[in-house]
Formats: C-alpha cells, structure tokens, sequence
C-alpha cells in the first residue's frame, strides 16, 4: 500500500523505532498524500527539524510563514505538552482543502482536548497571568479553517483553505 | 545570543533578531533576567523591543514578551515594540497585542 506514494517527499528525523515509523505512515495513508515526516522525541527539540520542513515543503500552496508558525506550535505542543516520542507530519491535498495532519506517540494527552475547545471560543488567555500561555491554539485556529483532535487523541488536524489554484 | 542592548539616555533598545521559537526557551529566559535586571537599577524609563531582524516567532515568544512587559510595568516603567516585520505584526495582531501594549511600525 505504501509503495504507491513513494514519490512524495519523505523523510525520517531521528531514530524512531520501526514499529513506530510503520504507526506514523498507516495513520495518515491516502492516495492524496503529498508529503511527509516523521520525527523522533529528540528531532523535535532540534531547530534545524523545522527549517527542513519548512523549506522542504511546496511554496505555492501556503505562505510560509504561516507554515512555518503551524508546524513551529504543533511540534512545540507534541514535544512539550503531548510528550510525543515520535510525531508524525502528513499533508494531503484535495481541490482548494489541505490537509496537515500530526499524529503522535503516545496520545496526547485530555488536557490538550480541553484546551483547544476553550480556544475555540474565541477567547484569548489572560495576559494579567503569571506565566502567561495558551496562546498556540488561539493562533491555528486563526491560521486554519477547521482544527479538531482524533477520537483516541494520535491525532491533530489543520483544514486550510487554498486561496491559489 | 539572539539579543542585544543598547541604552539611548533613559531607554533601553533591546534588538532581538533571528528566528525566536520555543526551542530558544533558555534565551528567552535569560532575556526576562537581563531586561529585568536593568529596570531594577532604575534608570530606565522605557524599554523598547525592537523586532527589526525577527525573521520568525511562535506562541512561547509571545509568552516571554508578555512576562517582560508585565515585570517593565512592576517597575513604573514603559514598554513598547519596534519594527516588527509585516509576518510578525500580523501574528501580533492575531492574539491582540496591541490591546496592551503600543507597537510601531
């Protein structure tokens, strides 16, 4: 089944475990996929990770500095927030919809979940705070048209609307 | 280091430049300490981030200039953000920055 995306761009970052990698690509196989990632726990604390995808990702889709922001808070919430030991990255297009798809090792946790629906509300944190936070959620939901997380929580999806042919 | 400071008379220009993500985290601790430090000598009436060279920034960013804004004011002291780039303003904008602090172009 894997063999017929084998010319999207692929790559590993890290020293996942196989049966990890093999997780990472079954979760988000579609015909349509065009490009994907798979890191380590370690890859993610790495800057250089998310200069690679970022440069390595099409241009003609998404302003990159969009991208860049998108990728930047959801590896910063999987290796942070979600103590990912592997994530995966995935995005597939169809028509003016694409797809980023994040899927991590072990889930995340219900937190995440709740947090993400109070962002939902439009609301921004308080910033009288002492630590001040929770701005990551806030800022997909601007950024994309639809975030929502998977039923067992592997799962972080951003739905963008394409704008370009 | 991602940051440097410069004082003109009682202001003190912090010029952040590069790519501020939440894996500069001890950076950005280091930059509350030293802003921080400064305005506890009581000299400096205005701190003035400059964004100039800030290529790119995520949420943990916006976090650390939230925190030093908060402890500049502690100090009856002003804060204000300098010539973020367009990118920048607009992710500023996203969260409502401008709510609580002034940022010029």
């Amino acid at each position: 089944m894997l063999d017929k995306v084998s010319k999207m761009f692929f790559r590993v970052f890290g020293k996942p475990k196989p049966s990890h990698i093999r997780a990472a690509q079954e979760a988000r196989f579609h015909r349509d996929t065009f490009f994907q990632a798979i890191m380590d726990g370690e890859s993610l604390l790495d800057q250089a990770t998310l200069d690679v995808l970022v440069q390595e990702f099409p241009k003609d889709l998404i302003e990159e500095a969009d991208l860049y922001l998108i990728i930047a808070e959801c590896i910063a919430n999987a290796a942070l927030h979600g103590e990912a030991k592997v994530l995966g990255f995935h995005a597939r297009r169809r028509r003016k919809i694409l797809l980023l798809s994040f899927f991590q090792i072990p889930p995340m946790p219900r937190f995440i979940v709740t947090v993400l629906s109070l962002a939902r509300t439009g609301a921004l944190p308080d910033y009288d705070c002492d630590l001040p936070g929770g701005l990551g959620f806030p800022i997909l939901l601007r950024l994309a048209h639809r975030v929502t997380t998977s039923s067992d929580r592997t799962r972080l999806q951003l739905w963008l609307r394409l704008n370009r042919p | 280091m991602p940051f440097r400071f410069r004082r003109e008379g009682n202001d003190l220009v912090v010029v952040i430049s590069g790519a501020l993500t939440f894996h500069q985290h001890k950076e950005g601790e280091q930059l509350i300490y030293q802003v921080t430090t400064l305005v506890d000598k009581g000299e400096v009436t205005l701190v003035r981030m400059n964004f100039a060279n800030v290529q790119r920034m995520d949420s943990h960013w916006l976090g650390v200039l939230i925190r030093i804004l908060r402890r500049v004011r502690e100090k009856n002291a002003a804060f204000v953000i300098e010539k973020p780039s367009r990118d920048i303003n607009r992710l500023f904008e996203m969260v409502e920055l401008n709510r609580i602090t002034e940022i010029r172009a």
